[in-house]
Parts: C-alpha cells; structure tokens; sequence
C-alpha cells in the first residue's frame, strides 16, 4: 500500500503484458497486498472481458465491392484516396479535364538547346502513362501510381518548376508510412494525377498519343512559345507546321490564365465528348 | 492464416487484385472497428475504411515489410480517419459528446446467447462504447488498438507514429478514464473489496 504510487505506474504495463518476467512477479506480489491497485487491475481486466469485438462490427452492405471498384479505379493514388468518396470520383473527373493542343513554330522547337534533353524525358513520361494505361493488366496497376506522378513532374520541370521541388512530393507519395503526409501534399496539388486516370481510363489498352477526343483544344499562335507554361517544354508531337502538347487540366487553367496576360490571339475549344482527359494546345508554326 | 495472409500480400503487392480482395475481407470488420469508433458518423467511417484500404493497394508496392501488414493498415485507417476529421473540423476536444450521446450510438451486435451473463456482459459493453466517445480521440484509439486489436505498446507506437512512452502515457489515461466512466455510471463498484469476480475475464 504504501508504494502504491511506485507500482501504479507499472499496472498498466502489468494487465498489457509490457513487463519483464521479474516486474510481473513484483507487481503480482503487490496486488497481493493491496487492495486498490487490485481493483484497477480487475476493472481493466473486467474492461477487457467485455471490450467489444472488432469481428462484431458490421461490415456495411457493397463495402467490400466498392473498395475493390476504387482499387481498379485508382490508377491514380492522390485523386482516389482524396476526400471525395470513390462514388464520385468520375463525373468531376469528365467536367475537369481538357486537353489543349498548342502548335509551335518548328524552327523555334529546332532551335531550342534542351531539345534533346527534354525529349528524353518526354519519352519517359509517356512510357509511364503507358503503363498507367495498362489498367487491365493486374501486375501493372500498383506501378501505375508512379505514372501521375511522372507527368506532373514533367509538366511542373517544363514549367519551370526545378526538381527539387518536385522530387520531395514524389517521395511523400510513395511512401505509405508517409500517407497523411503524402496526402497532404497532394493536397495542395493539383489536378494531373486525375488527369493520368482519365487517361488511363479512356486510352486503355494502348499508350496516350494523342488520338483521342482531347476535351479541349487550344489554338495558338507561334508567340504562344514564350509563355512561362510552354517556355522550354518538350512537345509531345510535332508534325510540319505545328506541335502538340498535352495538358492536364491544372496546367490548361494556368495556360489560360498566361494567355489573358499575355494578351495573344487564340482559340480554345472545349469539346463536350472529349474522353482523354487531357487538353491538346497546338501552337502553330508562323506563315 | 498468417502463411496465407502473406501470400496475399506478396501477390497484392505484384498487382492481384483477387488477393487484394481477399485481404479487404480479412480485414474490413477490423479495419471498421477502429474507424467507426474514430469518426463517429457512419458515411465518414465507411470512407475513411475506403480510404485506408485503397492507399494500401496503392501503397502495396511500397511496403516494405517492416511491421506486419496488419499494423500498416492500422495506421492507415488511423491517418484516414485524422485526415477526415482534420478536414471537417471535427475532432473531439476532451470535453467531447455528451456522455449519454445516442446518436453516436455504436451497433454492435451481441455474440453470446447466454442469458443473465449475456445481459450484464452486454449492458458492460454499453457502458464501454459510451465511455470510449467520452474520451478524446487519442486516448480512445489507444485503447481501442490494445483492447480491440491486440496490439503491443510498440505496434501502437507505429500505428500512431508517436513513442513508445506517449503509447503508455495515453493507455493509462485512457484506461483510468474509462475506468471512472464506469465507476460513475454504477458498473463498477468504486469498493475494492467488493469487487466481483464474475467480472473477470
């Protein structure tokens, strides 16, 4: 009784089986002898007995198929873990997306000294929508949660973004011991990895190239080039007298947003069954 | 089950979306358990479930093995559920709901068809749910993780990524506080010595 205070901090550890084998011993010869720590030691032994079971707990109807609906859904990790519950993730996602195609002069593409560099990683980029896009094939759909995540950075180094930026949300999101972090991160972002599962959703089986419907096409001007969006980025197409890029729909609003700025001449056309998710910009070569 | 359970993981983790599911049905009423006593409202528990599960599909490929798989997804139930109730503002303070709150009432079915000891085991069972929203959300996960899921101090400490000694800290003053949550509403007698044995488990 009179080290009472001593033992109770023990008698926690006691009923959870967190002491050595001597401190049991100690502890058990306490309760012995006194009749309070007794009692709390029955009442959290008494909790337990009566502690409701997690194998009681009622499974809600259509839990388990609409986890697995998500799961085959969720190319994309940031879009299908967010707030909005998997019941609701597709429709936002046709009324977000476009796709904007800018044709850009050829010889300003030419001319450009990261040409090569940047059409690296552009091929990079779309091997990983590839395999985003492989959505029906089951050893392909975890990896796929890299594939957003290749073209936000992408699209955020073209726009200027610098890869220090980038990488450390890469990594949040792929660390699952990270997921509140992660999530938070994506929080703040943005659209693209929902982009990605349009994507993937729409162009399964084969690879994003750009023959879809895009969900809206934006005509500029060969000025279009200097555009901090378009600026240094690689093109995703280019064929005699205009490039293509593909947009996600954050990077389409952030392009409007410049273009009005900017104060250039262009059209965009937003294309009601568009199915790619994406925005096709093309930046005509000047006459 | 365990030799199973990680062939599962092991194939989830290579993309098999069937033995992903079958590891949704292992776990879903353990995984509910935490959530619907952490959210309160069933919609959000239910997502928050829905939430868990899908960031470890997703987060599969990236597991690297160092807990089991089990206190992994705890914790990603845990983090949904935070998350959840950091974006609606709704976390409990400790004041929390009323102690009589029957809208947070918390189905749970009764397992044991015996009589009279089914009637106070049950009754007992109440009284623990009310006393867990009593508590505020940290102290009633702890317990929640230990009594419910049988989780060690250190597998709590990973689930909630706090230490060790947070884990013993908020175990003990989630227990006392149940404890005289029970005391106050006349299942335990506040007499040690006239404590039932009956009681015991």
């Amino acid at each position: 009784m009179t080290n009472c205070k001593a033992f109770a901090a023990l008698l926690d550890l006691y009923v959870d089986g967190e002491l050595s084998p001597e401190e049991m011993l100690r502890v058990r010869d306490h309760l012995d002898k006194c009749p309070a720590c007794r009692a709390y030691v029955d009442d959290a032994l008494a909790i337990r007995a009566s502690f409701p079971d997690a194998e009681d707990t009622e499974v809600p109807a259509g839990f388990t198929e609409a986890v697995m609906t998500a799961v085959r859904q969720s190319g994309t990790p940031a879009k299908a873990s967010r707030r909005t519950p998997w019941k609701k993730i597709l429709l936002p996602l046709a009324a977000c997306f476009a796709v904007a195609v800018l044709v850009l002069p050829l010889r300003d593409l030419l001319s450009g000294s990261a040409k090569t560099e940047s059409a690296a990683s552009l091929t990079a980029m779309d091997t990983a929508v590839a395999e985003s896009a492989a959505v029906e094939e089951p050893a392909e759909a975890p990896a796929a949660e890299e594939a957003p995540a290749a073209l936000e950075q992408g699209a955020l180094k073209s726009a200027g973004t610098t890869a220090e930026d980038t990488a450390p949300q890469e990594k949040k999101a792929v660390d699952p011991y990270e997921y509140a972090t992660g999530t938070e991160a994506q929080d703040g972002g943005s659209a693209e990895p929902a982009a990605g599962q349009a994507a993937e959703e729409a162009l399964a089986p084969t690879a994003y190239s750009g023959s879809p419907s895009p969900c809206a096409t934006v005509t500029l001007p060969p000025e279009g080039l200097q555009l901090d969006l378009l600026a240094g980025r690689t093109p995703d197409r280019e064929t005699e007298g205009q490039t293509e890029f593909d947009l996600t729909a954050q990077e389409y609003d952030t392009l409007l947003v410049q273009l009005d700025e900017s104060g250039l001449d262009y059209t965009a056309q937003e294309t009601a069954d568009g199915d790619s998710g994406l925005v096709l910009v093309i930046v005509k070569a000047a006459n | 089950m365990e030799k199973q359970e990680q062939q599962w993981v092991d194939a989830a983790r290579q993309g098999d979306q069937s033995a992903f599911e079958q590891l949704v049905k292992l776990y879903e009423k353990r995984v509910l358990a935490l959530t619907t006593r952490m959210c309160k409202n069933p919609a959000d528990a239910e997502e928050a479930a829905q939430e868990a599960f899908l960031s470890a599909w997703q987060g599969l490929p990236f597991f690297r093995g160092d807990a089991s798989f089990s206190t992994w997804l705890y914790r990603l139930a845990s983090n949904a559920c935070v998350d959840l109730l950091r974006r609606e503002g709704r976390r409990q303070n400790a004041a929390g709901p009323s102690l009589n709150d029957e809208e947070a009432r918390v189905e749970v079915r009764d397992p044991a068809p015996s009589p009279q000891e089914r009637a106070e085991q049950a009754e007992l069972r109440e009284q623990i749910e009310a006393g867990l929203r009593a508590l505020t959300p940290d102290h009633r996960q702890v317990l929640i993780l230990r009594e419910m899921h049988h989780l060690s101090y250190d597998e709590i400490s990973q689930v909630l990524d706090v230490d060790v000694g947070t884990v013993k800290s908020r175990i003990n003053r989630g227990r006392k506080q149940l404890r005289n949550f029970l005391l106050g509403s006349g299942n335990f007698s506040p007499s040690p010595a006239s404590k039932k044995a009956g009681r015991k488990g």
